[in-house]
C-alpha cells in the first residue's frame, strides 16, 4: 500500500476532517470534492505538512512522523498553492533538484521543458498559469518518484495543457509500482486516468467506487411526480427535486433500464455523481 | 541541507543590486567619510549582511513557498541548521569585507591602534551573530510584515529591561569589573555570551519551525 489513511482528522473551526482512503501500487486514485471540501487538508496531512488531531497516515509503509529524507525522494509532490519561488528560474530549480533527489536527472529534465516550451532562463514568477503546472509536474515526476501525490495539477488549464500533462501521468505509470493520488475539479481528466475515485464533501468521504463501475454502472434518472412514487428505490442513492419532478441517481442503471422502460435513464459520469452525492438527499 | 543552501544562494543573488549598493557607499565612506569612517563601515556592512539570511526566509514564505519546500527531501530541522549556516557565511564573508576595508582605512589615517581596531572588529563579529540569533527565530515565527513589529517589540523590551537593570545593579561596579578584566577574559565572556544566545536561538527556531502548519 502506498499510501493508507485511517480516519484522519482535522478541526479548523467548524470545519473537521475525517478522512480514510488507500492508494495501492499501480493504482490512480482520483479524489474530488468541491472547494473547502477538504482535498487540500487530505494531501498535507499525507506529506506531513499539517498535524493530524487523531488517526492514522501511513506512507510508503511508514507511519507520516517516521518518514525520512530517503522516503521523500521516493516522492513527488505538485501542491495548488505552492511550488518553487518565483524569483527562481528553471535551471536554479534543476540544480535544487540536483541536490535534493539522487535519481533526478537534471538533462532529462531540462530537455523535456524545452520540449514544452518552458522557458529555462526566465523567472518562473513571469510564467503563465500552463507553463508554471506545468513545470510542477515536469518536476514530480523527474527524479523516478513511486509515488505521485498531485493537487489540483490541471487547474487553470487549457485542453491542451491538460491532455500534455495527463499523457505526463499516463508516460509516468507505464513503470511498475507506481501509483498516483489526485485531485482535480475537472471530471473529465479523472475520468480518463483513474483506477478509483473518492468523492469528499464537508470533510468526509461519501463514495468510493472504482472509476468503471461509476461509468458502467451508476445513472441518472429522469422523474415525473407519478413514476417517482411507483418506483422501487432499492437501488436509489439520491434524490433531487427538479422542475419536471425528480432526479434520481442509481449505482444499478441496468436495473432501472430493464424494468422501467418509459423511464429516461442517462449515463451518469463523475461530475453528475458528485452533483447529485452534494445536492441530492437520501431517498 | 545542501539543496536549502543552493537555494538561499540563488535567492540572494536577488538581492544583487542591494548589495552592490551597500558597497558602492562603504567604498565611497571609506575614502571620504573621514576618520570616524571605519567604525561606521565595519558596523554598516556586517549588519547588513547579517540580515541577508532574514531576506531569503521572506522569499522562501512568499505564496506559501514553505508547503513546497518541505516536501522536498529536506527536513525542517535541516532547513533550520541551513538558514544559521548561510546567515553565518553571508554575516562572516560582509564582516571579514569590512575589517579589510577598516584596515586599509585604519592604516591610512593611522588613527586607530590595533587594540581599537581589535574592539571594533571583535564588537562587530558578536553583533552580526547576536543579530542572526533574534532575527532569525523571530522571521520564522512571525514572517515578513509581523516580524517586523516583532523585532520593534522586542528591541523597545531590551531598551526597557537594559533601563531596569541599570535602575537594580550598580553600573559603577559593573565597568569597573569590566575596566579589569582583559582583551582575553572580554573576548571569552562575549564568545560565551554569543554562544549561549546562539544556542538557544537555534533550539527555539526548530521549535517554532516543528510546530508550523502548513
Amino acid at each position: 500500500m502506498l499510501v493508507k489513511l485511517e480516519h484522519v482528522t482535522k478541526t479548523y473551526g467548524q470545519f473537521k476532517l475525517d478522512c480514510s482512503l488507500n492508494l495501492e501500487e499501480g493504482h490512480v486514485t482520483g479524489l474530488v470534492g468541491q472547494n473547502g471540501a477538504g482535498k487540500s487538508t487530505t494531501f498535507k496531512a499525507i506529506l506531513g505538512l499539517i498535524k493530524p488531531d487523531s488517526g492514522s497516515v501511513q506512507v510508503l509503509g511508514k507511519d507520516g512522523g517516521q518518514i525520512t529524507d530517503a522516503d521523500k525522494m521516493r516522492m513527488g509532490v505538485v501542491l495548488s498553492d505552492s511550488g518553487f519561488g518565483g524569483h527562481l528560474n528553471i535551471k536554479a530549480a534543476a540544480s535544487i533538484m540536483a541536490a535534493s533527489y539522487s535519481r533526478f536527472d537534471r538533462e532529462r529534465f531540462l530537455r523535456q521543458c524545452t520540449e514544452h516550451r518552458l522557458p529555462v532562463d526566465k523567472k518562473i514568477k513571469e510564467f503563465s498559469t500552463g507553463m508554471k503546472a506545468k513545470l510542477k509536474v515536469l518536476c514530480a515526476v523527474s527524479h523516478e518518484a513511486d509515488l505521485l501525490i498531485l493537487d489540483e495539477p490541471t487547474a487553470g488549464l487549457d485542453v491542451v495543457a491538460r491532455e500534455e500533462i495527463l499523457d505526463m501521468l499516463r508516460e509516468y505509470m507505464e513503470a511498475e509500482g507506481k501509483g498516483i493520488l489526485i485531485s482535480s475539479h475537472i471530471s473529465s481528466d479523472l475520468e480518463g486516468l483513474c483506477d478509483d475515485i473518492y468523492m469528499i464533501q464537508d470533510g468526509k468521504i461519501v463514495l468510493h467506487e472504482d472509476t468503471d463501475v461509476i461509468l458502467s454502472d451508476y445513472g441518472l434518472l429522469k422523474l415525473e411526480a407519478g413514476q417517482y412514487d411507483s418506483l422501487d428505490k432499492t437501488y436509489i442513492l439520491r434524490i433531487k427535486e427538479e422542475s419536471y419532478g425528480y432526479s434520481a441517481l442509481t449505482d444499478a442503471r441496468q436495473f432501472y433500464q430493464e424494468n422501467y422502460p418509459s423511464l429516461i435513464v442517462e449515463k451518469c459520469g463523475i461530475d453528475q455523481v458528485e452533483t447529485m452525492l452534494i445536492g441530492g438527499k437520501r431517498k | 541541507m545542501k539543496a536549502m543552501l543552493l537555494k538561499d544562494l540563488y535567492t540572494l543573488k536577488e538581492s544583487k543590486m542591494f548589495i552592490m549598493i551597500i558597497l558602492f557607499v562603504a567604498v565611497i565612506m571609506a575614502f571620504w567619510g573621514g576618520d570616524s569612517s571605519s567604525s561606521f563601515i565595519v558596523s554598516y556592512i556586517t549588519v547588513i549582511a547579517a540580515v541577508l539570511v532574514v531576506n531569503t526566509i521572506a522569499y522562501d514564505e512568499t505564496d506559501n513557498g514553505y508547503a513546497f519546500l518541505f516536501t522536498l527531501p529536506a527536513s525542517r530541522r535541516a532547513y533550520i541548521r541551513a538558514k544559521y549556516i548561510f546567515g553565518f557565511i553571508t554575516g562572516f564573508v560582509g564582516w571579514l569585507a569590512a575589517v579589510i576595508l577598516a584596515v586599509l582605512i585604519g592604516n591610512k589615517s593611522g588613527n586607530l591602534t590595533v587594540e581599537m581596531q581589535q574592539i571594533m572588529f571583535g564588537t562587530a563579529l558578536a553583533s552580526f551573530l547576536l543579530l542572526q540569533a533574534v532575527m532569525i527565530p523571530v522571521q520564522i515565527k512571525f514572517g515578513g510584515q509581523r516580524g517586523k513589529i516583532a523585532i520593534l517589540v522586542l528591541i523597545a523590551a531590551g531598551i526597557g529591561g537594559g533601563v531596569l537593570l541599570a535602575d537594580h545593579v550598580d553600573m559603577t561596579k559593573v565597568m569597573d569589573f569590566l575596566g579589569n578584566m582583559g582583551m582575553t577574559e572580554i573576548g571569552i565572556l562575549a564568545a560565551a555570551i554569543v554562544l549561549i544566545a546562539l544556542g538557544i536561538s537555534y533550539k527555539c527556531s526548530i521549535g517554532i519551525i516543528t510546530r508550523k502548519e502548513f
